[in-house]
């Protein structure tokens, strides 16, 4: 049991890769807040994770608002005790080019993957900063070097970036560990839902830019995820790692 | 943690510091360690403490930057146990002076044990390592091989240079399912700082009264959000991570340890 007892906070954690390390770190002995804005999801996430022994509170809401962020950070502390661990996973496409791009398209992405991290860290960093502990681990994607079509989740996904290395710096002195995760191809609800003509490109030149040759799983994440949440990573801290096949160097 | 159980890991300069703490952390998840040093004795020491808690070991004394050397103690290992699993290319050297001072024997080292030991360990390995379709290899580079710091010109060049190495390699074996990564430690007490320094208190009047070990702890706290220098354990960790199956993934950008570029 590598987090035995830690409480986790896991945005977005009723599918894909939210799904994927909530199951992980709960494996690994962690209590977790499952979040979701999918109710439906978010049960399901936390009855796998009962079913298994494990102990698990859905917390339900978007990430974009201030109470469901703080009442994560609540629900974990009258749960369970406190809060050691936050992983903002929760994301959303919308992906549209530039001049077909609504201010529709381009706010909810904002609001949910930008200023969802910021309230969610916010939040958390609270209660870390007093006991001096605490990892947050964001994920960003590689979409992050630019993308077509994705004019909107790009930025934030740079944005995310930034925040983490602001977030390390001023959290270091305090104990808390800041770290963010750029996937790639990896195999979930979100590339699933890609056209399919771009998804039949995207197989036939896997080989050209992939080195590994494969789909990444939600679980080679999560595995990642699960070590920066550990103490094995405890000199780690605001550090960009792609986790993607070698797509990035 | 990892399990690896049954897996052969090399360790190149294993006989002292970072290559020490490396090789024990994979010999305590399971791993059979191949240790390399130019100082022989101190590898066997170490493989002595390995046998002591009921794990497998060979010590052998090589020269990383010499090919014969390489493929003769590859050939050792394969004999004795088979296969080869693991590979962390670990030894290194680095000396401090400013680049007007690097003498040509400075600058021939550090590239013949950081850059071109890296590169003969990893050709010898990787031949073996194809045909099987697995392998992990772990480059130790530096926090000098993302940015160029003064007083380390010739290290910075072979670190940089290792994480060049790396990327290509990364490419051209991915397809066999063999991940190469790189790490970058950042601040550790080693020799190397230990006359970094005393360079630094003799040239720096604010720094004058300090000892080069104050000094080194005082750059530390200044540039170190976390506020603490790093441990040989803390590398040991991260490679331990990286040697395992279970990431299945390559950590792409390979020095992402460190710096953004």
């Amino acid at each position: 049991m590598r987090i035995k007892d830690k409480v986790a906070i896991v945005t977005g954690a009723g599918r894909g890769i939210g799904e994927s390390i909530a199951l992980r770190f709960a494996a690994e002995g962690a209590k977790l807040i499952v979040n979701d804005v999918n109710e439906a999801d978010a049960n399901r996430t936390v009855e796998t994770i009962k079913s298994k022994g494990g102990q698990a509170v859905a917390v339900i809401g978007s990430v974009a608002s201030r109470e469901v962020a703080q009442k994560m950070v609540d629900t974990a502390v009258k749960e369970f005790g406190t809060v050691d661990i936050l992983v903002n996973n929760a994301g959303i496409i919308r992906d549209a080019m530039l001049h077909k791009m609504t201010d529709v398209q381009w706010d909810q992405v904002i609001e949910v993957n930008l200023k969802g991290v910021f309230l969610c860290t916010q939040c958390a960093a609270q209660v870390m900063r007093e006991k001096k502990y605490g990892k947050i681990i964001n994920i960003s994607s590689s979409s992050w070097r630019g993308n077509p079509g994705q004019l909107n989740y790009s930025a934030t996904k740079a944005g995310v970036i930034g925040m983490t290395k602001t977030a390390a710096k001023e959290l270091g002195p305090k104990g808390i560990n800041v770290n963010v995760i750029a996937p790639a191809l990896i195999w979930t609800d979100m590339t699933k839902s890609m056209p399919k003509a771009l998804l039949e490109r995207v197989e036939q030149s896997l080989a050209f830019f992939m080195p590994l040759n494969r789909w990444g799983q939600p679980e080679d994440i999560a595995n990642l995820a699960l070590f920066l949440a550990s103490d094995e990573s405890s000199f780690i801290t605001g550090q960009l790692i792609h986790c993607d096949g070698g797509f990035i160097m | 943690m990892y399990n690896l159980d049954g897996q052969i890991a090399i360790v190149t300069g294993a006989g002292s510091g970072l290559g020490r703490a490396i090789a024990l952390r994979l010999s305590q998840e399971g791993a059979t360690i191949a240790a390399t040093d130019l100082n022989g004795e101190a590898v066997k020491k170490l493989v002595g403490e390995i046998k002591d808690q009921k794990r497998s070991g060979l010590s052998i004394q090589m020269d990383v930057s010499i090919e014969k050397d390489v493929e003769r103690t590859v050939k050792q290992i394969l004999k004795n146990f088979g296969q080869i699993d693991i590979l962390v290319n670990n030894a290194g050297v680095g000396s401090a002076g400013l680049i007007i001072n690097h003498s040509e024997e400075d600058w021939d080292k550090a590239m013949r044990v950081n850059l071109k030991g890296t590169f003969l360990c990893s050709r010898a390995v990787a031949k073996e390592m194809i045909p099987r379709k697995r392998g992990r290899i772990v480059n130790i580079s530096s926090i000098g091989g993302k940015s160029g710091e003064e007083l380390i010109g010739a290290y910075c060049a072979s670190k940089f240079g290792v994480i060049g190495l790396t990327q290509v390699m990364a490419k051209e074996l991915g397809r066999y399912m063999i991940t190469v990564n790189a790490v970058c430690p950042g601040y550790i007490w080693t020799p190397m700082w230990e006359s970094l320094g005393q360079w630094l208190k003799e040239n720096i009047p604010a720094l004058a009264q300090l000892s080069p070990r104050e000094v080194f702890e005082k750059r530390v706290k200044s540039v170190t959000p976390l506020r603490r220098p790093q441990e040989p354990e803390d590398i040991a960790n991260l490679v331990a991570f990286l040697a395992s199956e279970r990431p299945g993934t390559s950590l792409a950008r390979p020095s992402t340890w460190t710096a953004e570029r």
